[in-house]
């Protein structure tokens, strides 16, 4: 995979929740680029917007502004019709398995819905022979066709999610905390899975997790949300290396270590201020360790500073 | 690859497979039958379903037939339970108000049910001002206690039964209305509802093959919760005078007509409130077990 065609591709993309005490920026001005082939990892808090960045991303949600360009068309705009392509080319794979099949389907009926959706398969019988091939591609059995989500263990239905999310042969997966509602020696489990089939399918990957350990071991790129805002994003290796927005400091610090030899004078301190009043010009400010005058007043433009893109003020812009 | 399966293998597995499934009613089924008490309900309400069918041939005399010589008459071998003020069979007149009592209260049922579900599933799925007309007129009617107003409806009806079931069941719907529209909230906001729009799922489809199917338990269940209610509104107003008007028999009338004889010949009343009491348990025992069966995991509280 030495090719950099990018697939997916944000530009200042928006989510405004009106709510009673205010507007919820809940994805504010986010820019991104998912490079065709790669595994691109999302990590932030909770509440800092990645779900929704996602759901925005599937055009799940509609935005409240920016545009979206899939393959370099603009998907902001699409129709229905338009949407329900866009449908087999980007799926998702939910956090918690117990919630996300159709309790009253059987596995059978689950799987097939997309089949019969797009008509990718005619028939019960070249449906039942796709399902089973799913399943087995799975580590599943063909038994489990005619199981209920609730006859199945928790690993066994993030399985069938992933199934269903596959079913349509999609280009681009977003996995939105896919392993964190796991037992730990299933997690492992289906992480090899969802490798396996990444290189078999050639597949792109939008990692969701605020697991940091485990993003740093399956990403190739990673970027760190805050607060509705994109701080940072690179290279997998050079992030861990030498993080250089004092979030991102601060968030691979608070990963507990084997060897605690290291520092931790750069442990995040406070709460995560609330987004519908979010501080004024960079939002990290007041928790920051290395504020500046300007870090109240101007919000860091998110671009390229030392060969990285960063949005903060302690590196000058390229 | 698994390219050497062939449809017929697959089926062939799965079919012996099918034969020791079982399906998931008969999975409610038997979650059922282990609650002793749910199973006890049934039977209640089975008995007594069975008198209101055979009543003609259950009743040994007949309800209407008036004997002023034999007025209130303790139970003896003749009369069972007794005579009323008139000389009628207190058995038969009580055979024959299950009938009475028991369409009553499905005709109820029917009524706030239809009018509830649909308003719920609207109010529910669309939401937005829909949903607030809804459930402001809701806010509305439940301010007021539920059989003065029910009994103001019915007053303006003027009397008889079909009155008592469309005074009971303006009133009652909107319980109906709440549950339906709060388990809508909660199916629209799950992640298999979202999972079905991410794999291009029609907004129909959404509704006929996620909403519909996973609401279903909770519109059974409801059915036999308020079933009760229904029975024991019905009775009331029967008891006041706005219901089933003599000669019928009704529970509600019989214990009406029965409270000037307490002391003389209390059989009246009591047997009377007995069936309402017995009925009204076996509903009640139906409803928690339903609700046990369908969603083992759920909170009882």
């Amino acid at each position: 995979m030495n090719s950099t065609e990018v697939i997916l591709q944000a530009d200042k993309i928006q989510k405004i929740f009106p709510s009673k005490e205010g507007d919820v920026r809940a994805v504010d001005g986010v820019n991104l680029d998912l490079i065709s082939g790669e595994v691109f990892g999302l990590v932030g808090e909770s509440g800092c917007g990645k779900s929704t960045l996602s759901r925005l991303l599937l055009r799940l949600l509609d935005s409240s502004g920016g545009s979206i360009k899939f393959k370099g068309e603009d998907i902001t705009g699409f129709d229905k019709k338009q949407l329900k392509m866009l449908r087999r080319q980007m799926s998702l794979v939910f956090q918690d398995p117990h919630t996300s099949l159709n309790p009253r389907m059987t596995i059978y009926d689950n799987l097939a819905r997309p089949f019969k959706v797009h008509n990718l398969a005619e028939g019960r019988e070249e449906i039942t022979v796709e399902i089973v091939r799913l399943l087995k591609s799975m580590g599943l059995q063909a038994e489990h066709m005619i199981r209920y989500p609730h006859e199945l263990s928790g690993g066994q239905k993030q399985r069938v999610v992933v199934a269903r999310a596959l079913a349509v042969d999609p280009e681009v997966v977003f996995l939105d905390e896919p392993t964190s509602a796991l037992d730990v020696s299933v997690q492992a489990k289906i992480l090899k899975l969802l490798a396996k089939i990444k290189d078999e399918k050639d597949l792109t990957y939008f990692f969701i997790s605020h697991d940091i350990n485990l993003i740093r071991v399956i990403s190739d790129r990673i970027g760190v949300m805050y607060l509705g805002r994109m701080v940072e994003q690179g290279e997998v290796a050079g992030m861990f290396k030498e993080p250089m927005h004092p979030y991102t400091r601060g968030l691979f610090s608070s990963v507990p270590e084997p060897t605690p030899a290291r520092k931790l004078d750069s442990v995040l301190m406070g709460e995560v201020p609330s987004p519908v009043n979010p501080p004024s010009g960079c939002h990290f400010h007041p928790r920051c360790p290395e504020k500046m005058a300007i870090c109240e007043q101007e919000s860091p433009v998110f671009n390229y500073r030392q060969g990285r893109k960063v949005a903060c003020h302690l590196y000058n812009l390229d | 690859m698994e390219d050497t399966l062939t449809y017929e293998e697959i089926k062939k597995d799965i079919d012996n497979l099918k034969q020791e499934k079982t399906s998931q009613l008969a999975l409610v089924w038997s979650r059922f039958k282990r609650n002793k008490l749910a199973l006890i309900g049934g039977i209640i309400v089975l008995i007594m379903v069975l008198i209101a069918i055979f009543a003609p041939v259950l009743a040994p005399h007949d309800p209407y037939r008036t004997a002023p010589l034999r007025r209130l008459e303790a139970p003896s071998f003749e009369h069972p339970l007794g005579t009323d003020a008139m000389g009628r069979d207190m058995l038969s007149r009580l055979i024959y108000g299950a009938r009475v009592e028991l369409s009553i209260g499905i005709l109820i049922i029917l009524f706030e049910g239809t009018i509830g579900i649909t308003l719920g599933l609207l109010a529910g799925y669309f939401g937005g001002w829909v949903d607030s007309v809804i459930m402001r007129l809701v806010d509305i009617l439940r301010s007021f206690p539920v059989i003065i107003l029910a009994m103001a409806i019915a007053g303006v009806l003027g009397q008889g039964v079909y009155n008592v079931v469309i005074a009971l069941g303006i009133v009652g719907w909107t319980t109906f209305a709440r549950m339906v529209r709060s388990k809508i909230l909660s199916i629209k906001e799950s992640d298999y509802v979202e999972a079905a729009r991410s794999i291009g799922e029609s907004t129909p489809s959404i509704i006929i093959r996620y909403i519909l199917p996973n609401a279903v338990s909770t519109a059974i269940i409801m059915v036999c919760i308020m079933m009760p209610t229904a029975l024991i509104a019905s009775a009331t107003l029967s008891f006041l005078g706005l219901g089933v008007q003599p000669p019928i028999a009704s529970w509600g009338s019989i214990i009406s007509a029965g409270r000037d004889y307490l002391l003389q010949a209390p059989w009246i009343s009591t047997t009377a409130g007995l069936f309402i009491m017995f009925t009204v348990l076996g509903f009640n025992f139906i409803g928690d077990g339903l609700r046990d069966a369908f969603d083992p995991t759920a909170d009882r509280s």
